[in-house]
């Protein structure tokens, strides 16, 4: 750890408490560098006593690190030193052992996390998986209004809406649906940008949308009349179309009314609804 | 090394942007979560399919509450997958257990003859989890050097480079780390068995 010159703090390195927690207490004193290598009892046999503990601590370390591969020097050697005493060679058995429990760890990790990686990359199903999209998208509508922008801006949205409603209602009371065949209904300014038919058209013709599909997703489809323009009285429902756009056919739009409203719902590859709809009607003056 | 810093910055940015409710943050975080389930499932295999199909639907559920829970700490430090992991792992193990536990209430018998149904792998997965809520407790340097160094497989001088600090530091920061692990894995140990 000392190779590139770097002044090594003792604090930092924790030189002072090799082990922490890990007080030595040979009864036999400690060994020195110059006894690696010998049998066992004849380093016992050699020990000194009296050696203080602060200079068995440094020698213990360094063994231990360059065991580690963590200091300049030879790993096999000095494991072969460690082995002159008890308490080193434990903890190094003990660290060698972590470290062989990380290393099965992260295996088992990496073995797993790829196994998923190819799962997923195959679309292949895993119990549980469908509850993923409604989950998030509960968790951050929750969370949504408790954004502090938001709740400034939450009465100020339902006053707009409030206006919007009974602006809608005093323009209905003024053209009235009923009996006009569509040409009462508002068109164009209630259709989202760029979806058409919208407005007044001679046919409808293919329905388009400039929507990015999600990935693995489509978008679902719904006309209703625009009179009653009620959405879940639908009279024309396709699911699961994969273009951004779709030719209905001509005998179902002869069906249609003279005004319609519909509207288009991107959704993820498990159906679940990405984002808001976008609408727009349509009158055919034919 | 890049492309693993480029993705744990990317879940990172995805993280925060779902939570600040962009629309299309929450399509991208959607399909990264769905590794839970996939991670759940896999691990199950592996364990022997202790839990039923639709055991591991609950589970699942509870797994995303409790990454959900987590979410606002995700620091991109790892990558999504490899972050919620831990949570599969550790919730996993805890339903193993639970069920063998009742289990043995029902036939009366010892829990630890079930749970060594499996011995090895489930001695091993309760070592992983230990591990892992060790290196919770870990400063988050140390943690990450050696979550990059073992469960990575990155060089000491290639996580010097990424983390912009020199080699030394790195293992001054690996082998503290390593100390305090096992100081607090003795210590768990010494706990279980008291």
């Amino acid at each position: 750890m000392r190779s590139d010159g770097e002044h090594r703090d003792p604090s930092e390195a924790g030189r002072a408490q090799p082990v922490r927690g890990q007080a030595h207490d040979h009864p036999l004193g400690h060994s020195s560098p110059q006894t690696s290598g010998k049998p066992r009892g004849e380093l016992d046999a050699q020990r000194p006593t009296t050696r203080p503990a602060g200079e068995h601590d440094l020698q213990h370390e360094h063994w231990i690190l360059t065991a580690l591969e963590l200091e300049p020097g030879d790993p096999a050697q000095a494991r072969h030193a460690t082995e002159s005493c008890t308490q080193c060679a434990d903890d190094l058995q003990r660290y060698d052992e972590l470290r062989q429990l990380l290393d099965e760890a992260g295996a088992s990790q990496s073995e797993t996390l790829a196994q998923v990686r190819r799962a997923l990359r195959a679309g292949d199903p895993a119990p549980g998986e469908e509850l993923v999209a409604p989950f998030v998208r509960a968790k951050l509508g929750q969370a949504a209004p408790r954004r502090p922008r938001l709740r400034l801006l939450a009465p100020l949205a339902a006053a707009a809406a409030a206006a919007a409603v009974l602006l809608g209602w005093l323009m209905r009371s003024k053209f009235p649906l009923a009996d006009d065949h569509g040409r009462g209904v508002m068109l164009g300014e209630h259709s989202d940008k760029g979806l058409s038919p919208a407005g007044e058209v001679r046919e409808y013709g293919p329905f388009r949308w400039p929507m990015q599909r999600p990935p693995g997703g489509s978008f679902n489809l719904r006309v209703w009349d625009a009179r009653e323009d009620d959405p879940r009285r639908a009279l024309y429902i396709r699911e699961r179309i994969e273009e951004n756009e779709v030719c209905i056919e001509a005998a179902d739009l002869a069906k249609f009314p003279d005004a319609i409203g519909w509207d288009v719902q991107a959704c993820d590859a498990t159906g679940q609804d990405v984002g808001a709809p976008r609408r727009a009607y349509a009158k055919r003056s034919r | 090394m890049p492309n693993q810093r480029d993705e744990r910055l990317d879940d990172l940015q995805l993280v925060r942007e779902a939570l600040t409710g962009d629309p299309r943050a929450a399509d991208g975080l959607i399909a990264r979560l769905k590794c839970v389930p996939q991670i759940l499932h896999v691990k199950n295999v592996q364990a022997g399919s202790p839990i039923g199909r639709d055991d591991l639907r609950d589970l699942t559920q509870d797994t995303l509450e409790l990454i959900w829970r987590k979410l606002g700490s995700y620091e991109g430090r790892s990558s999504l997958e490899t972050w919620a992991y831990a949570y599969c792992q550790h919730m996993l193990l805890n339903a193993i257990r639970n069920k063998r536990r009742r289990q043995a209430r029902q036939r009366e018998t010892d829990v630890e003859l079930l749970l060594d149904n499996k011995p090895d792998t489930a001695e091993r997965e309760h070592d992983f989890d230990a591990l892992r809520r060790g290196l919770e407790g870990l400063d988050p340097n140390q943690a990450l050097v050696i979550r990059l160094k073992h469960f990575e497989s990155v060089t000491f001088e290639e996580i010097a480079a990424s983390l912009q600090m020199s080699v030394n530091t790195v293992k001054t920061q690996y082998y503290r780390g390593l100390t305090k692990l096992r100081e607090s894995l003795e210590q768990r140990l010494r706990e279980e068995y008291a």
